[in-house]
């Protein structure tokens, strides 16, 4: 027997430019520089989904989604730009910045610019996530914060 | 149907994903038993494919992506990681699919297992873009290989 149906799992706004904030983003200290913190359940991540073009994926869940940007980081300077075009700052240029975002009923999907298999990945060591656009002090965790990411060839929450 | 509100965006794409669920495992629509029923229970498949076709100029890159199969009486169902969709059984395998819109933009993405033994499995991966008008193409090839 064949079965035809369609589920819409989700239907959501495009692009739009307000921000939630929310309001149990509180971890217990701060993190800056390279340092990281352990991840939470709030943020999963994916080396390679058929849903980002093969690239990497991180999922944010709860009031995590409405973080204001996650990337992926290197340590060193410009580590979220492709140490290759360190010039160019948008995320087009890079692979550790988000491409495109999904919105499920469960969490967000942020794609990457690159496969978690990749040697891009390599040299990569951490989530990290601004939860306000303007961030005045990256050691005040309601602002920004960094989960450490030690394997990036496995699924992660 | 679930209404979820975006709050981000700016320069990004932000999409949703519509799934398009074809189901049944095991028989066919004339009642005829296919030749190639997919595993029973649940299985996991580690996908690796190729970039076989880059027609869309994206970041793209090899899929290494492991799905689970759940095959209940005749429904047979695959979850991504991302999400679950229901699978349409083929002559050799089975094809899943989902449509992921954003605005006026829509990508179908399509994915077939055929030649599906016991263990393994060919692969293609196929992902339609149109955009106002313009169409482009994105497509992997490759095997997949159960893992337990």
């Amino acid at each position: 027997m064949k079965i035809k149906k369609t589920l819409s799992i989700f239907a959501g706004a495009g692009l739009a430019l307000a921000l939630t904030f929310g309001q149990n983003i509180t971890p217990s200290y701060a993190v800056s520089g390279s340092l990281c913190v352990p991840p939470v359940p709030e943020i999963g991540y994916r080396p390679s989904v058929l849903e980002c073009n093969g690239n990497a994926a991180i999922l944010l869940r709860g009031d995590y989604r409405n973080a204001y940007s996650v990337v992926v980081r290197r340590n060193g300077q410009y580590n979220d730009r492709d140490p290759n075009n360190t010039s160019c700052a948008t995320n087009r240029c890079s692979p550790y910045k988000v491409q495109k975002r999904i919105q499920l009923p469960e969490y967000e999907v942020n794609c990457l610019g690159a496969s978690g298999y990749s040697a891009y990945f390599d040299s990569v060591t951490r989530i990290s996530i601004k939860f306000t656009p303007g961030v005045t002090d990256s050691s005040d965790t309601s602002q920004f914060q960094q989960y450490c990411l030690s394997d990036k060839k496995s699924d992660m929450n | 149907m679930f209404r979820c509100f975006n709050s981000l965006g700016f320069a990004l794409i932000t999409s949703t994903l519509m799934l398009g669920c074809g189901g049944g495992g095991g028989d066919s629509s004339d009642g005829s038993t296919d030749p190639n029923p997919p595993v029973n229970g649940v299985s996991h498949w580690k996908i690796s494919a190729d970039v076989s076709r880059d027609g869309c100029g994206e970041r793209i890159a090899e899929v290494n992506q492991t799905v689970t199969m759940t095959q209940q009486g005749d429904s047979l169902s695959v979850d991504t990681t991302i999400v679950e969709v229901g699978a349409t059984p083929t002559t050799n395998g089975f094809v899943f699919g989902f449509e992921e819109t954003n605005g006026d933009c829509t990508r179908n993405y399509n994915t077939q297992f055929s030649y599906l033994t016991d263990t393994t499995a060919d692969v293609s991966i196929t992902v339609a873009s149109n955009c106002r008008g313009i169409s482009c193409q994105d497509e992997w090839a490759g095997t997949a290989v159960k893992v337990d």
